[in-house]
């Protein structure tokens, strides 16, 4: 059995340190800020440069001292040349608001492993505590919107409401269907200032509509990361159909959201549908690129690095532009 | 194995049912959760059910437990020799009832009852004995508890139907009789009736031991008309130069259930029509005729009443005598010339009497002799002194001879009375009695008496009104009969029978003077009944229902009083000759005769000179009623209303057939049928049911 210490350094990760955590491990810790603290830990620990965290210390400009002003930041030196007062401004104190956007979608609650196996849902609280968590660092400001049919729960971006977000992902729990467009145009309608939206859901939706809903937060000004989570089952019928129900003919599923029933032969039909599951993630990726929107799909058995990646991608793409 | 209710293997189609849901219902496989079914919407399927029997093991074990239930609910039990041989004693004793009664042979219905007792006799199996009782208002046992199916049926074919009406409560006291002496595991009275509502107006209920088990096998109903003679009444008589005129009042009522148009009544006097009648009776209506008649006043006249026959035979005829228009002679004794008579009321009473009329003779008392006594038939010694003794002599004689004598013993009798054990009038005589309260009350006795029975009804009950303001105290011995006392207990009307003759005391005066009874309504009617029954006169309009008894002798002792023939010297036997022409001879001591055939009986004595005196016998019109209850009313009437659910299963309009639940067949049976669902409930929680599925792509 593998385990967790609380430096953060797990057995069983790859590569020597805790960049490469097994999802499946990281279930195994309670508690959600721990877990998002080792998870960042590790893959900053893993980082060759900190590009990323030196943008506080880069000068933008000078500006008039004001009332109110920090006398500490006065640049002294400029009024000795000029005998005016001027603070020196940094890229550091221009912070971002990140906001998580989660579906909790009956279908978010799927897992292809056993009941103690990791679900996408799980997976993508994992995400996004690992997001506030790492948002935390760079003192950006967090919020989350949990979202099904319709926004579920909102905390809105502030910097203190990590702890708070971290909390409400701990105490998460699986809504209804899902309406996608519905629910990030309440949200869009709710943010008023640009920022990071990062969306993580299932997708299942028809990718026009996928990309309408994620367009609209863009054309409001926020830069959008779609996270497409799935089970490795959603990807391949064949390879986990068979071992987790002992059937090897004929199966009924059943989807989770609308109770629907249709009989399943994985023989006849998987070839099929990984085509069309692939279609629908090509074309969510070409369209997404095509709008602006930051497009990337996991499965649940990846590690959790690549997405806080993309992350920190945006933000100094963000910060560059300010 | 034979089956109770074998209607319930209908039940078997219900085998069907699961047949077709094994082959029809498919039960949708538990689908495993899946997130979305998006994209495999998109993926045409095409499946088709497969037509086999599916789960056969659940299917047979669903198929037996229904076949069991019905067969179970068909009440199944085992005929099987085997069985009967191990059987040590008798499993079931059965008696069957058999209705005898008149109504019994309205058309059709005396064969539709011999053929079900025959063909229960038929289903008798070993171990199963029956026994059979007729009845009518009397119960006979006709033959006992066997098993010989021959004997039986022997039994029965020389029943018919009688004349007498139907008394439930004899039937089955008689049938509890029978089957105290059963020790049978199971005893059943099985009754084949027309279950007439008139067979449970007798005195007793009628009551079964709940053990018994009742069965009712229904004969009927009567569908047709019923026209019936139901009573002739003499309305009016008048006496002529050796003949009189009568006039009767013929009722007749249809008691069937249809209407008879065209009835046609005659009447006929000595086998001479005398004239006829023809009308319609709806159903349930009365008509009522007056028919005047002709006849000689020498002789008992034999009337008969004819309907045009119908339904019931019995009840259309009603037969009917009419005695001779010879004047009674009542001897009514006075005081001597000179004393005081209050013998008014009296006499007004007694001129009241018709068909026949009394010839009334005034005497004194001390005139009374042999001489003077020879012609009268009733003397009455009318609060007078007692007479001498010659004239006591006379007057024992007179009684000896069959004379009757009425002593009214108030405040008038002097002298030694002639009572005691060796006199001719009852009892020792008293003194004068004051009744405590100043007033005291007349009580009949409840005793069966012919005087009494021809006072029934209001005249009886009228005797409670008179009032008594003083009697004289008489001590009766035991050869003397208390007809009436008073409320303290004191006789007010006693008999003694001499041989042939009756004598009456009375302790009050029948004036005013003692007791109100000269004003009551009861009044004339007593003293002309007690006149009559003293001289052995029957009413004009005589007959017998069947089942009444008469005392023959009786009928004779007028006509040996008119031959002045003594006591002594009478005959001792007399001959009886029925309807059908069978003869009785009865002999003095044992002259009682009950009658069972409606019709003339015809009797035969000496001292009626070569002629025969009739008698007519009538059967009970009550059994004309063919009102007739139901199954379940019976039950009720009887007392048995935990009987109802089983009678209410059977169909009471036709011959039915109880359903045997003392056989432990059926419920083995059910326990089975019980168990196999049990297992089957089992077993269908521990099957994986799954559907087959067979796609095609295309």
């Amino acid at each position: 059995m593998e385990a967790v210490n609380t430096n953060g350094d797990a057995a069983g990760t790859r590569n020597g340190g805790a960049r490469f955590i097994d999802p499946q491990v990281l279930t195994r810790i309670g508690n959600l800020d721990l877990l998002a603290r080792i998870v960042v830990d590790g893959f900053i620990a893993g980082l060759h440069r900190t590009l990323f965290l030196g943008v506080s210390t880069e000068f933008a400009e000078h500006r008039a001292y004001s009332p109110g002003d920090d006398v500490r930041r006065i640049d002294w030196r400029v009024y000795a040349r000029t005998d005016r007062f001027y603070v020196k401004t940094y890229e550091a104190e221009t912070n971002a608001d990140l906001v998580v956007a989660l579906d909790i979608s009956r279908s978010m609650d799927f897992t292809s492993g056993g009941p103690d196996d990791i679900t996408k849902l799980d997976y993508a609280r994992f995400v996004a505590a690992s997001l506030a968590h790492l948002a935390g660092r760079q003192r950006d400001r967090i919020g989350l919107t949990t979202f099904d049919v319709g926004l579920v729960q909102m905390i809105p971006p502030s910097g203190r409401h990590r702890d708070r977000v971290l909390r409400t992902l701990e105490t998460i729990s699986v809504g209804n269907g899902s309406d996608i467009g519905k629910a990030l145009e309440r949200l869009g309608d709710s943010l008023y200032r640009r920022g990071i939206v990062v969306v993580i859901s299932d997708f299942y939706t028809p990718a026009e509509e996928v990309i309408s809903a994620l367009d609209g937060l863009r054309v409001r000004g926020h830069d959008v990361i779609a996270i497409h989570i799935l089970d490795p089952m959603e990807l391949d019928l064949k390879r986990h159909l068979g071992v987790r129900s002992g059937l090897t003919n004929a199966e009924a599923l059943q989807d989770m959201e609308t109770a629907e029933r249709m009989p399943l032969v994985p023989g006849q039909q998987r070839t099929q549908y990984r085509r069309l599951v692939q279609e629908h993630i090509d074309t969510l990726h070409h369209a997404s690129g095509g709008r602006g929107v930051d497009y990337a799909c996991f499965d649940t058995s990846q590690p959790l690095d690549h997405i806080l990646f993309r992350y920190l991608s945006e933000r100094a793409r963000l910060s560059h532009v300010r | 194995m034979g089956l109770l209710t074998p209607w319930f293997l209908v039940g078997f189609m219900a085998v069907s049912v699961p047949i077709l849901l094994h082959l029809v219902q498919r039960k949708e496989p538990a689908g495993q959760p899946f997130p979305s079914l998006m994209f495999l919407r998109r993926i045409p399927v095409k499946t088709r059910r497969k037509k086999t029997l599916r789960d056969p093991i659940l299917l047979i074990l669903r198929c037996l437990a229904l076949v069991l239930l019905a067969l179970a609910f068909a009440g199944p039990y085992l005929l099987s020799n085997k069985t009967v041989v191990a059987t040590t004693t008798n499993k079931v004793d059965r008696v069957f009832l058999l209705d005898q009664s008149y109504s019994m042979a309205y058309p059709g219905h005396w064969t539709t009852a011999i053929d079900a007792v025959r063909e229960q006799i038929g289903e008798l199996t070993s171990g199963e004995r029956a026994a059979i009782v007729a009845f009518d208002n009397r119960a006979r046992l006709i033959e006992g508890f066997t098993a010989d199916r021959a004997r039986l049926q022997t039994a029965i074919e020389q029943l018919r139907p009688r004349y007498s009406e139907t008394n439930y409560a004899a039937a089955l006291a008689s049938a509890e009789r029978v089957l105290r002496d059963s020790s049978a595991q199971r005893q059943e009275v099985v009754l084949v009736s027309d279950l007439q509502r008139v067979g449970l107006s007798g005195l007793r209920t009628p009551r079964l031991n709940a053990e018994t088990d009742l069965r009712l096998i229904p004969i009927g109903p009567a569908a047709g008309s019923n026209a019936a003679v139901m009573s002739v009444e003499l309305a009016q008589g008048g006496s002529g130069v050796g003949e009189a005129r009568h006039v009767l009042k013929v009722r007749a009522r249809n008691t069937g259930s249809k209407a008879a148009h065209g009835v046609r009544l005659a009447s006929t006097v000595e086998d001479r029509e005398n004239g006829s009648y023809i009308f319609d009776l709806e159903a349930g209506a009365e008509h009522t005729l007056q028919i005047p008649l002709l006849i000689a006043t020498d002789r008992a006249t034999r009337v008969q009443i004819q309907l045009s026959p119908d339904g019931i035979a019995v009840d259309d005829v009603f037969y009917l005598t009419l005695a001779g228009e010879q004047p009674t002679t009542v001897m009514l004794v006075g005081p001597d010339a000179g004393d005081t008579h209050a013998g008014f009321y009296l006499t007004q009473a007694l001129a009241l009497a018709q068909a026949p009329e009394f010839d009334i003779v005034d005497t004194a008392v001390s005139d009374l002799d042999q001489e003077v006594l020879a012609g009268a038939d009733v003397v009455i010694l009318d609060d007078v002194r007692l007479p001498d003794d010659a004239g006591r002599q006379s007057l024992s004689d007179f009684v000896a001879r069959g004379g009757g004598l009425l002593v009214v013993a108030a405040d008038g009798p002097r002298g030694q009375w002639p009572g005691g054990d060796q006199g001719f009038l009852p009892g020792q005589l008293g003194q004068v009695v004051k009744p405590g309260s100043g007033v005291g009350r007349w009580v009949t006795a409840g005793d069966v008496h012919p005087l009494l029975d021809a006072l029934r009804g209001a005249s009886v009950e009228a005797f409670a009104d008179a009032e008594v303001y003083r009697y004289r105290n008489l001590i009766a011995t035991n050869d003397d009969r208390v007809l009436a006392h008073f409320d303290d207990g004191a006789p007010a009307l006693v008999e003694r029978t001499n041989r042939s003759g009756r004598v009456l005391v009375m302790t009050t005066t029948l004036d005013p003077r003692w007791s109100s009874l000269a004003f009551t309504s009861s009044f004339a009617p007593f003293l002309i009944e007690t006149v009559r029954y003293l001289a052995y006169r029957p009413r004009s309009d005589s007959h017998l229902w069947i089942g009444d008894s008469l005392d023959l002798f009786e009928q004779v002792a007028p006509f040996a009083r008119s031959q002045s023939v003594a006591d002594s010297d009478q005959p001792q036997s007399m001959v009886v000759e029925s309807p059908e022409g069978q003869t009785i001879r009865l002999s003095r001591n044992k002259a009682l005769y009950s009658p069972q055939l409606p019709g003339f009986h015809e009797l035969h004595q000496a001292a009626l000179e070569n002629e025969s005196l009739p008698i007519a016998v009538n059967a009970n019109r009550a059994e004309s009623n063919l009102a007739a209850l139901s199954a379940e009313q019976f039950y009720e009437a009887i007392m048995r209303p935990q009987k109802l659910d089983r009678a209410a299963m059977q169909d009471s309009t036709s011959i039915g057939v109880q359903a045997n639940a003392d056989n432990g067949v059926w419920w083995i049976v059910l326990a089975i049928a019980v168990l196999l669902l049990l297992t089957e409930a089992l077993l269908a929680n521990r099957l994986t049911v799954r559907a087959t599925v067979l796609s095609q792509t295309e």
